[in-house]
């Protein structure tokens, strides 16, 4: 039974609990382990990482394009950023975790530094150098001391 | 997170799933396929999303919120709104890549269940779904807003209280009002 708060000065406030469907939906007791599920989920997602590949290598492009087509900054800030957005919520997935850092450090510099960028369109390049690079060689072990400051060094160029 | 001994048996969930990225959506297939989740709806845009939910109730939704033209929060609003109780008291998660405190907050405000942060892991999505089962939120109904109670919080409530008339909530308008401008 819904429960009435009523009070002089409160808004009118009926609190309930729905129906819980879910207790029904997934059912409790059998079933893969979590572990069994990860392991499956890993397998899968090696399978498809040479068609991701072909997917970050088309949105790196799309990048640097953008980049020189001489679109007002607005624009071009915003055409980057969807694409680093959507880099950095799939690219790690698919073994690329390297990648989805340089392009969660994309979307944080134009989210938060806008004007910055605006200002040292060298920065936005380096970035997208830095995006490239860590593409090619996020399975190159011999890169590995590299690897290890790419996403400090970006920081540093920015505070700089 | 539930202890990893303890099984769950996902194969009966019938989930309807958001995202205007292919391969957000490819991820996803893997997961819930590694979850041996079978009824799964893809849906490419919140108006389909919603035409979906119309033409057959799932137990769950899970949103991308940021998508174009209607956003996920546009979507979530919509559900919250609607006519039909049953689609009112959907379950809905939100998977999001956009993480900053405003976009979770807005999330919450528009009437999302639960918020999951991209990138998506088996154990994420596997946490927030028998967390949902385990723990469904209590819903609240007043002249603007049908959904979860937007309270929920171990530490307890220590802001002013806007139901007992405050205006304290006022104070992070203008950011969330700032981010709501971003994502339309």
């Amino acid at each position: 039974m819904p429960k009435k708060y009523d009070n002089t000065n409160a808004q009118d406030v009926e609190v309930y609990t729905p129906p819980n469907k879910l207790r029904e939906a997934i059912g409790e007791g059998d079933g893969p382990s979590l572990g069994e599920m990860q392991k499956m989920a890993d397998q899968l997602f090696r399978a498809s990482q040479s068609e991701y590949r072909l997917v970050l290598e088309g949105a790196i492009a799309r990048m640097k394009d953008y980049l020189v087509s001489g679109d007002a900054v607005p624009e071009l800030q915003a055409e980057l950023y969807a694409e680093a957005h959507d880099i950095k919520g799939q690219a790690s997935s698919f073994g690329f975790p390297l990648v989805a850092q340089v392009a969660e450090r994309i979307c944080f510099s134009i989210r938060e530094v806008p004007e910055k960028l605006e200002a040292r369109p060298d920065l936005l390049e380096l970035h997208l150098s830095a995006l490239s690079w860590a593409f090619v060689n996020q399975h190159n072990d011999d890169k590995l001391a590299e690897k290890d400051t790419l996403v400090r060094s970006l920081r540093e160029a920015m505070a700089s | 997170m539930p202890s990893p001994s303890h099984r769950y048996n996902f194969s009966d969930l019938d989930i309807i799933v958001v995202d205007d990225s292919e391969f957000a959506l490819e991820i996803m297939r893997i997961i819930f396929a590694a979850m041996n989740i079978k009824k799964v709806r893809y849906c490419s845009s919140s108006v389909d999303c919603l035409a979906a939910i119309i033409k057959n109730l799932p137990d769950i939704v899970v949103v991308d919120l940021l998508m174009k033209p209607k956003n996920g929060y546009e979507l979530i609003r919509r559900i919250r709104a609607h006519a039909s109780e049953d689609i009112r008291h959907l379950p809905i998660l939100v998977a999001t890549a956009y993480s900053s405190a405003p976009a979770i907050r807005l999330a919450r405000d528009v009437g999302a269940s639960e918020i999951l942060c991209k990138p998506l892991s088996v154990e994420g999505v596997y946490d927030r779904f028998v967390h949902m089962r385990n723990h469904p939120r209590q819903f609240v109904k007043i002249a603007e807003y049908v959904g979860p109670d937007r309270r929920r919080t171990l530490r307890g409530f220590e802001g002013m209280d806007r139901r007992a008339g405050d205006t304290a909530g006022e104070l992070d308008a203008n950011s969330e009002q700032k981010h709501a401008k971003e994502v339309r």
